[in-house]
């Protein structure tokens, strides 16, 4: 009786032990995963509706199935949301954009983009994606044409969404030039993919710690590189040359000037950056830019939007903006219209 | 409470060496965004 008295006696004592382990366990791993978060995102790392935002595309709710061939899914139209820490809005249409009327205005020179989430502006207020402030300085400029850069950016678009994109909803607008963006998964990505509508309810519980854990420098990664992906795209740049041939098709059954757009802000692509431009000067009729050189000196963290996102920031769009402008005016792509691109409008 | 303190000192001392030095080892030995565009994690 004695003995029973006394195990239970020690096992109640232990427990209050592991109790109080378990709590203070608890409490620095939330210590832990705050401060990773302050270090991360700043003041936003206090903001439920902001870390809840912080979502994949497939599972932020923002997307919907289409049914044009070819495109798998779009944006939903109308949003009114968060999205990677910043505003987010789509017109009536589902453009990451302001409204545009579907037939252009006099006097207006319109400009379409295709392209992914580098386009679509991931983690980058509106103001500050590249074809805004493109669109704005050119509109501050004395010349009499208005310019309207209408985004048909979509994270996570490939090279065959890309195309389609630009077979089945660009020309509704009557644009006057397109810029075909090469950005995110540029042409190597031979997966075709299905899409279930989701969202990510419990994506403000995402551990962050857990993530740079993974990122730890002294550990084995399993993760690609800049170069495993540089090494992917060389190896098939047939499908490079594939896409190049139906844009430029595009480009002259249309008579619309195009201008390929290696638009991305990792130095460490440069060697495909100029491959691609090798590739486009084969096809007569298209035009180029690429946006790389212009960060060979630059730390590349300091050009994401945080430091577990490797998409842009506003400070690479700004970059993007300069070079894109001095292209396409050195291209004289931006004047008036050449009569022989409107004989058809 | 005092009581408690006195007790656990050594528990709660733990705690907060590790909380330094995991953050601190999180932060300082991190390797920055994933490079390579394929890590986009859309889907």
């Amino acid at each position: 009786m004695q003995d029973a008295t006394h195990n239970r006696g020690f096992f109640s004592e232990h427990l209050k032990d592991i109790v109080v382990l378990i709590a203070l366990a608890l409490v620095v791993y939330i210590l832990v995963e705050q401060s990773v978060r302050v270090y991360l995102f700043g003041g936003d790392a206090f903001s439920y509706a902001k870390m809840s935002s912080i979502r994949s595309t497939g599972g932020s709710g923002n997307l919907q199935p289409s049914g044009i061939d070819g495109l798998v899914y779009e944006l939903r139209p109308g949003l009114d949301t968060v999205f990677k820490l910043v505003p987010f809005t789509t017109n009536s249409r589902g453009l990451r954009d302001k409204e545009y009327s579907l037939k252009k205005p006099e006097g207006t020179f319109r400009v379409a983009l295709v392209g992914g989430s580098f386009t679509m502006g991931a983690g980058v207020k509106i103001e500050d994606t590249f074809h805004s402030r493109l669109e704005e300085r050119l509109n501050e400029e004395p010349g009499g044409l208005k310019y309207e850069f209408i985004n048909f950016g979509v994270a996570g678009y490939t090279m065959k969404n890309k195309l389609s994109v630009l077979g089945h909803k660009v020309l509704e607008y009557g644009p006057d030039l397109v810029l075909f963006i090469l950005d995110g998964s540029q042409f190597a990505d031979l997966k075709t993919r299905t899409f279930t509508p989701r969202v990510e309810k419990l994506s403000f519980f995402t551990s962050y710690s857990y993530k740079l854990l993974k990122k730890i420098k002294i550990l084995p990664g399993r993760n690609k590189s800049a170069l495993e992906f540089v090494r992917l795209h060389l190896r098939r740049i047939f499908l490079l040359d594939n896409a190049l041939f139906k844009i430029a098709q595009f480009s002259e059954e249309n008579s619309i000037p195009v201008s390929i757009v290696v638009l991305d802000h990792d130095y460490q692509h440069n060697k495909l950056g100029k491959k691609i431009e090798k590739e486009v000067s084969k096809k007569g009729n298209l035009f180029f830019s690429n946006t790389l050189p212009f960060f060979r000196h630059e730390n590349f963290v300091d050009y994401c939007i945080y430091k577990v996102d490797m998409h842009p920031n506003a400070e690479a769009n700004r970059i993007f903006a300069e070079v894109i402008y001095r292209d396409l005016k050195n291209q004289s792509l931006l004047g008036k219209p050449d009569p022989k691109f409107t004989e058809n409008e | 409470m005092g009581k408690f303190f006195s007790r656990y000192k050594y528990y709660l001392i733990g705690a907060l060496v590790l909380f330094i030095a995991l953050t601190l080892i999180l932060i300082v030995f991190s390797s920055g965004p994933q490079r390579g565009a394929f890590n986009y994690q859309i889907f």
